[in-house]
């Protein structure tokens, strides 16, 4: 069996996984670059929902995981590792850190968002 | 008065699917990506919406977020299901990667099947062709005799419900649902099975089928569903279903392979009976 391995480390994680996005212009052409920009839209808006709920862990929870989801589907790989993060805390008692961690958050979203928009059509692999 | 999609049936008419869920991008994506292959895609923003929209018409398909709004993923999916008419209805539930319980629940509420997120966008489409396909399966909607696109008929009506599976290629390990573990009778749940233990209960004559799709799926990324015969521990012999996919972890890189299996023993598919319980391996 072959196994798909691309980093074995987390934090060698890229800022933006390539093959994701072009995935997506595989199978989209030219609509790719609005559901790009409309992904990245929904990850800021969804970012800045999470300080005003840092106490709450239902939603909390909630939102984190779906910001990852929005990460993953823009491939922003570390981005995803600090929703993990975020997701992952939510769900215990202690409210410490997570503060913190939607700073990691948005410091990361920022980083894929400029990574994001300086990419062309044109730097993709043939 | 409720219609179905398949009332409505007209030649070369395109097969509905409602799409549910609140995140923006999510629907918009597998709206785009499902209407370039032939589909005609509605939405719904949340369960309340999806029921009262299937209450007027029964699309052919519906792919349901488990987040939503208002009423969870899982209701809307048990809702669904109490409709007339929405008994054969595949229902395709989006579930987190890595959240086996979601997977579960999912099942619980009546689902056909599961479609991880992040969304492997290649495999969408495919993933939606088997599950009309199989619906095409049921005698109801045979009854009806359409022919939506590349659908073929035979029967899973009477199916039990499907039990999941999810192989990590690295360490050979497989983790079971609940129903998973009750249909291969084993009898304590175990954090997780070998690969080589869930190979050895596949019949003998039908191992070298499996295990090319196995391979097949985890170096392409192709989906694959296979009919074969398993022998469990007590010698019964029973024809399952299987289906997988390779689903890839967006910060590990990592791929594992996920999937379904179902006891189709007894059933007709494609005008054969399958067998039931038929004695020893040899």
């Amino acid at each position: 069996m072959r196994i798909m391995k691309d980093h074995d480390n987390v934090m060698s994680a890229p800022v933006i996984d390539r093959e994701v996005i072009d995935e997506l212009y595989d199978l989209l052409e030219d609509e790719a670059h609005e559901v790009i920009q409309g992904f990245i839209d929904e990850g800021i808006q969804q970012a800045q929902g999470l300080r005003g709920i840092l106490t709450s862990h239902t939603h909390l929870c909630r939102l984190a995981q779906r910001l990852k989801n929005t990460a993953a589907h823009l491939g922003a790989a570390r981005l995803v590792t600090a929703c993990r993060r975020l997701e992952k805390a939510a769900v215990q008692p202690e409210v410490a850190g997570r503060e913190e961690m939607v700073g990691s958050i948005e410091a990361e979203l920022a980083t894929a968002v400029t990574a994001l928009q300086d990419m062309t059509p044109a730097d993709r692999a043939p | 008065m409720t219609t179905t999609a398949l009332q409505q049936d007209a030649p070369g008419r395109k097969p509905q699917i409602l799409v549910v869920g609140d995140d923006r991008g999510t629907c918009d994506t597998i709206s785009r990506i499902l209407s370039k292959y032939g589909y005609a895609i509605s939405t719904a923003g949340n369960g309340e919406e999806a029921v009262a929209r299937c209450e007027q018409t029964v699309p052919d398909l519906v792919l349901l977020e488990a987040m939503l709004p208002d009423m969870s993923g899982y209701r809307a999916c048990e809702a669904l299901r109490r409709q007339a008419d929405a008994d054969v209805l595949p229902i395709l539930m989006l579930a987190g990667l890595d959240d086996i319980a979601a997977v579960d629940q999912a099942f619980d509420a009546g689902a056909t099947d599961f479609i991880t997120q992040p969304i492997n966008w290649s495999l969408l489409a495919q993933r939606v062709r088997y599950a009309l396909r199989n619906r095409q399966r049921s005698p109801r909607v045979r009854d009806h005799d359409i022919a939506l696109a590349d659908i073929t008929p035979a029967d899973t009506a009477q199916a039990k419900p499907p039990g999941h599976w999810n192989i990590d290629p690295d360490s050979g390990h497989i983790t079971l649902s609940e129903q998973a573990r009750q249909l291969l009778h084993l009898a304590s749940p175990q954090p997780y099975y070998t690969l080589a233990g869930m190979l050895g209960l596949v019949h003998r004559d039908d191992l070298a089928r499996v295990n090319a799709a196995l391979d097949n799926a985890i170096s392409t990324g192709m989906p694959y569903q296979i009919d074969h015969r398993m022998v469990l521990a007590d010698g019964t012999e029973i024809m399952v279903r299987q289906q997988g996919e390779s689903a890839r972890d967006a910060v590990t890189g990592l791929s594992r392979i996920l999937g379904t299996i179902q006891d189709i023993s007894g059933q007709d598919i494609g005008g054969q009976i399958q067998p039931q319980t038929t004695g020893t391996h040899a």
